[in-house]
């Protein structure tokens, strides 16, 4: 962590003004913030902890848990609503065994819903990782984790 | 004051009214005795327009204004209460109860809430909205505050007294929306956070959110109507902080810092932990009636007569036996200057005492050596100085642990002013921004300072120095980064144009001279402020040292040194004797009184007569500040423990019978006299 640090900082200037596009850098880096990232974020730019923390808690784009493998996010905004994205986090919450907000123990797995993420006319939509899956059914989304699943167990494989 | 500035004139409530240009709504309003309720805005802190409870109307606009932000305008006309406000108002105290758990008959600060007033004064008997709250976490980790999120109204109060008066800046908000709390730090528990504890987010706090711990509940002692407040000083390190006690039944309830105090206090009128939690902590049992050891070695109750009687025979029969030494008079530099200079008086000139001195009498022969190795008279600098410095240097202080507003008002230069710091040896308190740290080991002060010395005043013109300069660094033996450290230091003590020092006499070890000397020569070169200042500041380990010191109390010589005292009188002001020298210099006498509030532990078994006295916080008197210039008049704020008598009290009936005549007969000499002195 401290060499990919030192090579965000050696990008910056170390001003108050910089701290959210420092904690997104180190979060696109790390995956999540740890606190010791939040804390010489905070030395580096002469900002205090509590100040840096109310920042990084402030935005939802923040997370401070190390996000799985396979990061699945699921929309909630007005379109999938209306079209049962309730239904859809349920599923997807039972499928994986885990709630919003948190990572399988396996670490393959991240669960966490969005607002919107702007493909509405496909609704109801999720996201893993970059990919975006539309018109969801139930078990669409079945399909869709256990394609991912196949995935981590085909690279396992491959690994060994 | 007459000032220049055109006035504005404004119609407040039908009323028209001349007020200075670019103040707030409120502040017009208030200076114009117009009441306008207010939540999330306090007079010591900035504005912040949060609560919107202090929504007036504004030249008839539909949008109701917050007037704690709203500037004041040419002609503007306000309407501070009718319908359509008091509605707006009542709806945002209903939503505020409806958020969390306000239970008024179980809160710690019931009776003294400005929730609870709001809603009697603004009628809220239900809500009309569903109490929505769930179950927020309460933190008591902190032996001194708690938090309890249950009662928090997020008016961010604490979030702005922690940034703008403590400089702590630990408190901020966390989350948002209906997840919002307030945090320390990275979301820690009071204890594990850097927290200072120095209690200014309670005491702004508007509600039961952040109590303190010491306390009895407000709520078995009765609301804030019936208590009475006294306005005095907190006497306990020489800052003469400005306080204000909340007193009934004769207990204190609490111990507030005067916030809204005048600019000659850069420091915004706050207290520290010391002096708003420490100072109610008992640290014994109260001594209330004279005890005199037994035949059997035992101690026992007495009259006053009896021991007052006893100790002045024999400290007559120990003076008649052995002239000159052959008593010691040591007391408590936490004492008012009147029981000092009466304490010193009776002990010299009564009972020709061969050693005065106080229980901080090595620190003082170290500062009285080094002043008296400089080529002129010179006064020390003043803590108020710290704002204006444009580098600081710390070296073996702990300004935390002896004087805590002066770490406050570094952690905030560092913010404010942009002021570098830096810091030799350990610290209580980490000043997270400070420019450098530079640990310091115990034996390596002196060589430590001398380097400095060398390096920071020759940098680059005298090459012979620069040469001596890097051998007493090498002897140091630093590690790389720290030479780095050491270097830039030195580098910035060179270039700063105003730079301050700040010390404890002694350094590290009492017996540690030169590393001292070292320093006052440094801050000799870099100039004097002006008035004969010399740029240092040397914290003192007792809240009245600079008066005793002042007074003669603290001997020049080194104790003992006109011959071992048979007989020892010690006058304690409220602190346990724990320092092993002293209870060395104790040990084999003929007779030792002790003078006491507090039943002296660890000299029970030596002690042969031992004397209430009152606490500080039991009797008038007055103090000197840290750097010896001004005086301040700390006030009787309880009554003593009933059967102790006054200090000055037991002091004229000891000089009574010792035959001595002081020249004071009533309280009043001794205060003329004390003030004579100290040059007031």
């Amino acid at each position: 962590m401290e060499e990919q640090l030192s090579a965000i900082f050696a990008r910056f200037r170390g001003t108050a003004g910089e701290v959210i596009p420092l904690l997104q850098k180190t979060q696109e880096e790390l995956g999540f913030l740890p606190e010791e990232a939040m804390r010489r974020i905070g030395d580096f730019a002469g900002v205090p902890f509590s100040k840096v923390y109310g920042v990084a808690t402030f935005y939802t784009m923040f997370r401070f848990t190390p996000v799985g493998k396979y990061h699945v996010c699921v929309c909630r905004g007005t379109a999938c609503h209306v079209r049962g994205a309730d239904q859809i986090l349920e599923h997807v919450e039972r499928e994986l065994g885990i709630s919003e907000n948190e990572t399988t123990g396996d670490g393959e797995f991240s669960l966490e819903t969005v607002a919107c993420i702007g493909c509405c006319a496909l609704a109801p939509c999720i996201t893993v990782n970059s990919d975006v899956h539309g018109r969801l059914t139930s078990k669409k989304a079945s399909q869709v984790l256990k394609k991912a699943r196949g995935a981590a167990l085909k690279e396992e494989e491959d690994g060994k | 004051m007459e000032t220049n500035v055109e006035k504005v004139k404004i119609t407040i409530d039908g009323k028209e009214v001349l007020v200075d240009p670019g103040i707030s709504i409120l502040e017009a309003a208030r200076q114009n005795g117009i009441h306008i309720p207010t939540l999330c805005h306090h007079p010591a802190l900035s504005s912040w327009g949060g609560c919107r409870i202090c929504v007036v109307e504004v030249d008839g606009s539909p949008k109701l204004a917050a007037s704690c932000v709203t500037p004041v305008r040419v002609g503007v006309v306000v309407v501070t209460s009718n319908e359509r406000i008091i509605e707006s108002r009542r709806t945002i105290l209903e939503f505020l109860f409806a958020e969390r758990n306000h239970n008024c008959m179980i809160c710690a600060q019931s009776g003294d809430c400005e929730l609870q007033k709001l809603a009697y004064e603004l009628q809220v008997d239900h809500l009309t909205v569903p109490a929505l709250f769930d179950e927020f976490p309460t933190d008591i980790t902190s032996a001194y505050l708690a938090i309890d999120h249950n009662r928090c109204i997020l008016c961010g109060r604490c979030v702005r007294a922690c940034q703008e008066i403590s400089g702590a800046r630990v408190l901020n908000f966390n989350n948002r929306g209906p997840h919002n709390l307030i945090g320390l730090d990275l979301s820690e528990t009071r204890e594990a956070s850097t927290c200072l504890n120095c209690g200014v987010c309670m005491q702004v706090c508007p509600t039961g959110a952040i109590y303190d711990r010491y306390r009895t509940h407000y709520a078995v002692k009765g609301h804030d109507t019936a208590w009475q407040t006294t306005e005095s000083l907190c006497p306990q390190c020489g800052l003469m902080c400005p306080a204000i006690f909340s007193v009934h039944d004769n207990t204190v309830l609490k111990i507030d810092g005067k916030l809204e105090a005048d600019d000659s206090r850069p420091d915004r009128g706050q207290l520290c932990y010391k002096g708003r939690f420490e100072v109610l902590k008992t640290i014994g049992k109260r001594l209330t009636r004279p005890m005199l050891r037994n035949g059997d070695g035992t101690l026992a109750e007495e009259s006053w007569e009896k021991a007052l009687d006893l100790t002045a025979d024999r400290l007559r029969a120990a003076t008649r036996a052995k002239k000159g030494a052959a008593i010691a008079g040591l007391a408590s530099s936490m004492h008012s200057n009147e029981a000092l200079v009466f304490f010193r008086d009776l002990m010299g000139r009564g009972l020709g005492a061969g050693c005065i001195d106080t229980l901080d009498g090595a620190h003082f022969r170290i500062v009285h050596r080094a002043w008296a190795g400089l080529d002129m008279p010179l006064k020390e600098a003043s803590w108020k100085m710290i704002p204006e410095a444009d580098h600081i240097l710390i070296v073996g202080a702990d300004p935390y642990q002896t004087q805590p507003i002066v770490s406050s008002l570094i952690r905030r230069t560092i913010f404010e002013n942009r002021t570098k710091v830096s810091v030799i040896g350990q610290q209580a308190d980490l000043f997270p921004f400070a420019a450098h740290h530079l640990p310091l080991k115990e034996g390596d002060a002196s060589l430590l300072i001398k380097a400095l010395l060398d390096e920071a005043t020759d940098c680059g013109t005298d090459d012979v120095k620069m040469a001596q300069a890097a051998e007493l660094v090498r002897k140091l033996c630093l590690s790389e980064t720290d030479a780095a450290v050491f270097h830039d230091i030195a580098r910035t003590v060179s270039e700063a144009s105003n730079p301050l020092f700040i010390t404890v006499a002694g350094l590290i070890t009492a017996a540690d001279d030169s590393g001292f000397n070292s320093l006052v020569h440094l801050s000799r070169l870099k100039g004097l402020l002006p008035g004969s200042t010399l740029r240092l500041i040397i914290l003192k380990p007792f809240g009245n040292s600079s008066g005793a010191w002042k007074l003669g109390l603290a001997s020049e010589a080194e104790p003992g040194s006109k011959g071992q005292a048979t007989a020892c009188v010690l006058f304690l002001a409220g602190e346990q004797v724990s320092d092993p020298d002293l209870l060395e210099r104790l040990t084999g006498l003929d007779f030792l009184v002790v003078i006491s509030p507090y039943i002296p532990e660890s000299l029970a078994d030596m002690a042969d007569v031992l004397i209430p006295c009152p606490l500080w916080i039991e009797e008038d008197g007055t103090y000197t500040s840290l750097d010896g210039t001004e005086t301040g008049y700390k006030k009787k704020v309880i009554e003593p423990p009933s059967g102790v008598r006054d200090s000055w009290q037991i002091l004229s009936a000891l000089a009574e019978r010792t035959g001595f005549r002081p020249g004071f007969d009533t309280w009043n000499d001794v205060c003329k006299a004390a003030q004579k002195e100290m040059g007031g």
